[in-house]
């Protein structure tokens, strides 16, 4: 039998984890919080409007912007995260205005955000 | 056949190094995601009544529509054998719409057990049960039930014999799956609601079973 | 008409593109046999990326024996992974002899 001309090694991206090693599969709970509800709709509603964004897209953000991320943040955090880029990308939304306008409501309530860490801290 | 070892392109990273849960930016894309919604309210790129409707759109589906399913199957073979040959068409019988792409049953049997894992993300019958649990979403889970399920389902509780076969589905494309799990031994003689209060959530995943198989 | 049928041997592809795909790295460069064919669906490596994905790729369950999947299967012989995979993705196998 000849060989695939393109036997090589498999490319790997860092979200293709099958087969990894892991730790014990924690069999806990977690809510599902009203904010992270709120980030799939809006992920929703917009598919259904004209298909504004979608699920692949989303997808194809999450597994190219970077391994650091990827490893860090939760899964929601993942996707609200790709969301931006992704608006950002089809010139629906700026990165600066949603940034600002994070800083706006924080400072109403007495909080100041980080974004280089991703935190949010009440002074 | 004994496979070869597969060599990693220079560009992947090392898949013996372990995979990394993180929990970080709770807060901060609580606040991401709040501005953006003002946003785009205030663009007029969304009306309050679009994320309404997805929002009660992503809480209306729950388990029970999945125990009913399998409880229906349990009591009715020609239904079963519909559910088996088509999944969205049986679960529309019961009223339910999957919107999904299909929804493939896959049975267990006295020599087969069937367990679900979407390695590459999250993929899951939501429009049918509702939200997956955490750990279905987990690096862990989605990383060691390819490779080592019965070590997996065991932290559930759960033991397979070594004569039932283990098979694993990786939800990676269009399809989204239910596992009909085997029928409780006096499932004839109860009524349909009892039998929907035996399946779990985690049955119709496969990490948990209704009752120990026989000893060979 | 699809190219295969349940019962098949296919080898899966590794087509070495990045950007976004659904065919996971272990099972790049393994036989296994067709289970079912599942339609025909937009490909998502172009929805990924805003295009339409047309025309409607093909798409298959493919059945493996987990022990030519890992080397150091741990589980039961007889355990099995099930996974789809896309046309463009599969190549014929030589059946077993």
């Amino acid at each position: 039998m000849t060989e695939p001309a393109d036997k090589g090694p498999p490319y790997r991206g860092y979200h293709d984890i099958g087969g990894l090693p892991g730790g014990p599969v924690a069999c806990v709970e977690r809510p599902f919080d009203d904010w992270q509800k709120l980030s799939e709709a809006i992920r929703g509603a917009l598919e259904q409007k004209n298909r504004t964004v979608s699920l692949d897209e989303i997808r194809r953000v999450f597994e190219s912007f970077g391994e650091h991320l990827y490893e860090t943040l939760g899964f929601y955090e993942r996707r609200a995260e790709a969301l931006t880029i992704l608006l950002t990308e089809k010139e629906i939304v700026t990165r600066e205005e949603v940034l600002a306008r994070m800083d706006a409501i924080a400072a109403l309530r007495g909080q100041r955000v980080d974004h280089a860490a991703r935190t949010v801290e009440t002074l | 056949m004994t496979p070869e070892p597969i060599g990693y392109s220079a560009d992947a990273v090392d898949p013996s190094r372990p995979v990394v849960e993180g929990h970080e930016g709770a807060d901060y894309y609580a606040l991401m995601t709040e501005a953006l919604h003002k946003i785009l309210l205030e663009k007029q790129i969304l009306a309050p009544a679009d994320t309404d409707r997805v929002i009660a759109a992503l809480e209306a589906p729950n388990v029970t529509w999945g125990a009913r399913i399998v409880a229906q199957a349990w009591k009715d073979p020609s239904y079963k054998a519909r559910l088996i040959a088509d999944g969205s068409a049986a679960a529309r019988e019961m009223g339910y719409t999957i919107k999904e792409a299909k929804l493939v049953v896959v049975e267990n049997t006295e020599r087969l057990h069937n367990v679900i894992v979407c390695t590459l993300c999250s993929c899951y019958p939501r429009s049918l049960l509702g939200q997956p649990p955490w750990w279905y979403i987990s690096k862990n889970y989605r990383a060691r039930t390819v490779r080592e399920p019965r070590a997996v389902l065991a932290e559930f509780g759960t033991s397979i014999p070594a004569d039932v076969e283990v098979r694993v589905h990786d939800s990676n494309a269009d399809m989204r799956y239910l596992v009909l799990p085997k029928a409780p031994a006096d499932a004839d003689g109860r009524a349909f609601e009892d039998l929907v209060g035996v399946v779990t959530r985690n049955m119709l995943i496969g990490t948990e079973i209704v009752e120990p198989y026989r000893s060979p | 008409m699809p190219r295969f049928s349940p019962g098949d041997r296919v080898t899966v592809l590794d087509l070495g593109k990045p950007g976004h795909v659904r065919i996971p790295w272990f099972i790049r460069h393994r036989t296994g046999r067709i289970e079912r064919y599942c339609g025909a669906y937009p490909n998502p490596e172009d929805l990924a990326f805003g295009r339409p994905g047309l025309p409607a790729i093909d798409l298959y369950r493919v059945h493996f024996p987990q022990t030519d999947l890992w080397p150091d299967y741990g589980g039961a012989a007889s355990d099995t992974l099930e996974i789809e995979v896309y046309d463009h993705w599969l190549e014929p196998a030589e059946p077993l002899t």
